[in-house]
């Protein structure tokens, strides 16, 4: 049996926040057998593992629904929401977030109360939506802690270029956000050092190519069409949250 | 814990760094966190984490409330 495409990219994107304990249920060991394409994961039933991931699921599900896709893990939705693609603007965002705030507040609304209809604006159906919006982590910048800026820049999916293989790590050159105090910006993309898989299948990335980090780990080889769109979804979710952090402040 | 699984505090210590620690319950799974962001947290309190931080207080009644909705939506076991 091969793994189908859309299962092995969620388990691609899942995998480092799961192995960290953050998101889903135990399973990393598995989700990266089902990512590494080696037949290791071929058994692993990636649509149960999936459901238990609160953040991403949803999504998964709205969009293939909006888009008129049977099944939520089909490759074309896990590319629209794990990095954005021509799919991601073709889905009607306001409905999607209507649809997402009424699950999410109900089951998060009593206790993270930014999950109001005031954050319809700020919705792409997208991960970074997720992370700068629905987290309470950009509200949380002000108070002057380093973990906020690091835990959104962490669990953002980030672009980066190989520039060689070390091992098991890769230097790649990959921008970070930086916050000046009042607004989030994106630096200018310097060396660091992240883990990836080597490819079972000889999808080893090389030098110049480009690649997502989640988590410090590079996890997917993105072509430059899915490299561009991470760069304008991301930039359009910084820009609607320093929209909604001079709003916070009584600024225009 | 993408959106934040309600967990209980059943153990807390300060690191020699000065971060101070806990252990949760998350529905039977045990987990470390960190509760700078809630220094006053104590062994009985139900918590949010995210990111291994505990970012929000809920009371028994919330708590149990969360983990209701969460296993109606599925993203938590049924109860055996």
């Amino acid at each position: 049996m091969t793994v189908p495409a859309g299962w092995r990219l969620f388990a691609r994107y899942a995998y480092a926040p799961n192995a960290r304990g953050y998101c889903g249920p135990p399973g990393a060991r598995v989700l990266a057998d089902v990512a590494r394409g080696d037949g290791a994961g071929e058994h692993v039933d990636v649509p149960a593992l999936a459901r238990r991931f609160s953040g991403a699921w949803p999504y998964q599900v709205l969009i293939a629904e909006l888009a008129g896709i049977d099944d939520p893990l089909d490759a074309r939705v896990g590319r629209a929401y794990w990095t954005g693609s021509e799919l991601t603007g073709e889905i009607d965002a306001r409905r999607l977030g209507e649809l997402l705030l009424e699950r999410f507040a109900a089951q998060a609304g009593h206790y993270w109360s930014h999950l109001t209809a005031d954050l319809l604006e700020e919705v792409t159906p997208t991960h970074v939506f997720h992370v700068l919006g629905v987290y309470p982590w950009s509200r949380l910048l002000a108070g002057g802690r380093p973990e906020p800026l690091e835990v959104l820049d962490s669990c953002r999916i980030r672009p980066g270029t190989v520039l060689e293989r070390r091992g098991e790590q890769l230097l790649v050159s990959a921008a970070r956000l930086g916050w000046n105090g009042r607004e989030l910006s994106l630096g200018e993309p310097g060396p660091e050092l992240v883990g990836y898989w080597p490819a079972g299948d000889g999808e080893d990335p090389a030098p110049g190519d480009s690649v997502a980090i989640h988590w410090r780990h590079a996890c997917d080889l993105l072509e430059p069409g899915s490299r561009s769109q991470l760069e304008r979804y991301t930039s359009l979710q910084v820009e609607a949250t320093n929209r909604r952090l001079r709003r916070s402040r009584g600024e225009p | 814990m993408c959106l934040g699984i309600p967990g209980l505090i059943v153990e807390r210590w300060v690191r020699d760094d000065g971060a101070i620690l806990a252990q949760a319950d998350f529905d039977g799974e045990l987990r470390t966190v960190q509760l700078n962001y809630l220094p006053d947290l104590q062994v009985g309190d139900y918590t949010i984490v995210h990111a291994g931080f505990a970012l929000t207080r809920l009371d028994a009644q919330q708590a149990a409330e969360t983990l209701r909705l969460m296993r109606e939506t599925g993203v938590l076991a049924p109860e055996s």
